[in-house]
């Protein structure tokens, strides 16, 4: 007979494993014990794990430990072992502040996880040349972004130095997930969440360049750019977090879709939440479009000129007094001046 | 040109200059006032839910006692939010509640009659023929809420270049004064004081804009008091963009554009040029506007019209910077005149690029809001940006308020063939 017992973190994390191989284990901080611990916590003597030799039955007694000997139900709720218990093979037990799970030599293990999928995702976004090319792409477009707004006046060294925040920008966000990983699943993995931000950059500053002259090329208006900007953001960021939850957390397949779902959520929830703001809300000021496009970059007929007239007179919308009377819950700006600043006319 | 709620600080400063000058004829300024006082009172709108005074004016009787004749911007409070303000007359230290009769909110002036029609003090007259530049004028009223004043200035004719007619009165109106009648040696109304712009530059409405008003109260108004407004206005605007397309628009230079600028006299136009020649670029800048605007109520004006053009050359930047610095620079275009979402929805535009006459493109915007209160009225909003040239762009722009769909239209069909590369 033989046991098998892993010393877990509080998540269930195993941070090492020892198997005994005799049907009584004393388990304490004395060296004479079988399985030494170091939990200050821990009596030298804490308890005793028996294994029946013939049924297999695995018991746990306290013999005396002044924290007590706890097990853990399915449920990771503590019970207090009371003098001497049965345990199922499988079940954590707490010693002090260590986590033990007890297994029977014969309890079976899952089946081996492919980790070819996992391995490609992370060595795609990991990939030393694309992570350099793409570096290169979005820093690039980047810094010749910044030439284009300003061509004269600025040196190429201060663009250069502005493109370089973004960067340590991004490799602090790839620092916390590496930190992150490196503390819950002890594997950072830096250059994969590098590349994974590298190439989030690079969409956006690729779709900043291309937005106007799809917006001309595609004739879209201002509100189908806008969503179409919003859906880009939603499915980049959303994707980007949940592989890097993948990555750096334990959690399960379900609850990284149900946390990266919340970006798409929040970004796509903006957006409606906008419009609804955009008809209550009284805006002075006309909201037009503002691109433009060099004509290099138009490869669109424009309209015809008499078209103006029509679109124009579409513009007169006659005004709703019901519609207005059920959105209007601004005050008017003409509330009463007190006494003290009435208007002298 | 401002209302005269707006400039009291100046006001209080500028009531303490004239004393010197106005000693001299202290004897006929007195004799104006003992003769008139007792036909001027003191206007208050109240609000009703606070019980105090929300704005302040004077006002002055009319038509054999029948009307109290004031500014309409006096009583906008009242025109527009009619359940929240009344306006109360104090007659012998006891207040009596007014309504309003008719308004000509173009020419700033309205009617009041009191009700229970008791007992005023005598109607002033108001003069046929206008006086001689330089004639000595006396203004009445209550500034600041200090007691009826008189104020000896002079008549200097009409205002110049304005769209809407004004007599240009040199002498310290000041908040309060507003509604109050200025009046010649013989005690006949020449002008309803109505603004100031300082320094001893008053403004009165024309005392024949009153008389048409205390002709046309003779007969009850047949419609609600908003869609008279509508329609004074509708006419107005209405009148002068006829006048303005009536006009030749001679074609100018700007850059590399050609244009058009001062087309009517009651618009002002401006101008500026900047060459920055470490930067390569040249911007020219040219813009005209009507310079008056009608108060309608303390956050919304209307009645204003302006148009701009501007052009812009980089022949060393790529053109996509070309076009990255118009996007920026075109983008805080706003209309010239005030209103706030009580008053008007919010604008509708349509975007898009077009074939130009002379085979180019250009994004044109066009926008345009409804007004609420006063029904067949728009604002209307244009901005054009040439898209065809890769180091030279040039816009232009307008802003209608006030207008009617159709003469706007008309005014589109005629501003959009002007600005043409040469």
């Amino acid at each position: 007979m033989a046991v098998i017992i892993e010393h877990t973190d509080p998540s269930g994390h195993v941070l090492h494993q020892q198997r005994f191989e005799g049907n009584h284990i004393l388990i304490g901080r004395s060296f004479s014990a079988d399985m030494i611990l170091t939990d200050p916590y821990a009596d030298a003597e804490h308890c005793l794990l028996s294994c029946d030799p013939t049924t297999g039955q695995l018991r746990l007694k306290d013999i005396g430990a002044k924290n007590g000997l706890w097990w853990l139900d399915h449920k990771q709720k503590k019970h207090r072992v009371i003098s001497e218990r049965a345990i199922e093979s499988g079940q954590t037990v707490l010693l002090g502040k260590t986590y033990l799970r007890i297994y029977h030599h014969l309890h079976p293990v899952p089946a081996a996880l492919s980790i070819a999928r996992d391995e490609a995702i992370s060595g795609f976004f990991g990939h030393a040349g694309l992570m350099l090319a793409v570096a290169i792409l979005a820093l690039g477009l980047d810094v010749w972004g910044r030439y284009l707004d300003h061509p004269i006046g600025g040196s190429w060294v201060e663009r250069g130095r502005e493109a370089f925040y973004g960067l340590l920008g991004l490799i602090a966000v790839s620092s916390f997930w590496a930190l992150l990983g490196k503390g819950l699943v002890q594997h950072a993995r830096f250059r994969f969440h590098l590349g994974l931000s590298f190439c989030v950059m690079a969409v956006w500053v690729i779709w900043e360049f291309i937005e106007p002259w799809m917006m001309y090329n595609f004739n879209l208006s201002k509100p189908t750019a806008d969503w179409l900007d919003r859906g880009l953001q939603a499915i980049v960021l959303g994707g980007a977090f949940y592989l890097a939850l993948s990555f750096s957390t334990r959690l399960s397949s379900r609850m990284r879709a149900l946390l990266a779902g919340l970006i798409p959520l929040l970004i796509l929830g903006s957006g409606v939440t906008a419009l609804f703001e955009k008809k209550n809300r009284f805006r002075p000021v006309p909201a037009y479009s503002h691109v433009l496009v060099e004509p290099a970059l138009q490869w669109r007929k424009p309209e015809a000129w008499d078209a103006l007239t029509g679109a124009a007179e579409k513009t007169y919308v006659p005004y709703d007094k019901h519609a207005d009377d059920a959105d209007d819950t601004e005050d008017t700006p003409d509330d009463a001046a007190d006494s003290t600043t009435t208007a002298e006319e | 040109m401002t209302p005269l709620g707006k400039l009291w600080p100046v006001a209080w400063l500028l009531l303490f200059l004239p004393l010197g000058t106005s000693a001299a004829r202290a004897a006929t300024a007195d004799g104006v006032y003992s003769r008139y006082a007792p036909s001027l009172y003191q206007i208050r709108i109240m609000e009703n839910r606070s019980g105090s005074r929300a704005a302040l004016g004077s006002g002055f009787v009319v038509n054999e006692g029948k009307f109290i004749a004031t500014n309409y911007h006096v009583v906008s409070n009242k025109v527009m939010e009619p359940q929240k303000y009344r306006i109360e007359i104090d007659l012998a230290g006891k207040p009596q509640v007014a309504n309003i009769v008719r308004v000509d909110a173009v020419h700033d002036l309205a009617l009041l009659a009191l009700e229970g029609s008791p007992a005023l003090g005598a109607a002033l007259v108001i003069a046929k023929q206008a006086p001689q530049k330089g004639e000595v004028l006396y203004s009445l009223g209550n500034p600041h809420d200090i007691g009826m004043t008189v104020v000896v200035g002079n008549y200097n004719g009409l205002v110049e270049h304005s769209p809407v007619e004004q007599i240009h009165f040199s002498g310290a109106i000041n908040s309060g004064m507003s509604g109050g009648p200025t009046v010649n040696g013989d005690g006949q109304v020449i002008g309803v004081n109505v603004a100031t712009a300082g320094n001893q530059i008053g403004f009165l409405v024309p005392g024949h804009y009153l008389q048409t008003l205390i002709e046309k109260a003779q007969t009850p108004l047949d419609k609600p008091l908003l869609d008279d407004m509508a329609e004074q206005i509708k006419t107005h605007t209405t009148a002068l963009l006829d006048e303005l397309l009536a006009q030749e628009w001679h074609k100018e230079p700007m850059g590399k554009v050609s244009i058009f600028a001062k087309a009517v006299p009651w618009v002002e136009c401006w101008g500026n040029s900047d060459e920055k020649k470490e930067q390569g670029t040249l911007e020219v800048s040219r813009g005209c506007n009507s310079n008056n605007q009608l108060f309608l109520s303390d956050k919304f004006s209307s009645g204003y019209v302006e148009y701009e053009f501007f052009y812009f050359s980089a022949p060393s930047w790529p053109s996509a910077s070309v076009y990255r610095y118009m996007a920026r620079n075109t983008a805080n275009a706003a209309p010239g005149n005030q209103v706030a979402k009580p008053h008007a929805g919010n604008y509708t535009c349509s975007d898009n690029w077009y074939t130009t006459p002379q085979g180019g493109s250009k994004r044109i915007s066009y926008c345009s809001r409804t007004y609420k209160q006063l029904p067949g009225l728009f604002d209307v909003f244009y901005v054009g940006v040439t898209s065809d040239r890769s180091h030279e762009v040039a816009m232009d722009h307008y802003t209608l308020s006030g207008v009617t769909q159709e003469a706007s239209m008309r005014f589109l069909a005629r501003f959009k063939e002007q600005m043409q590369w040469q």
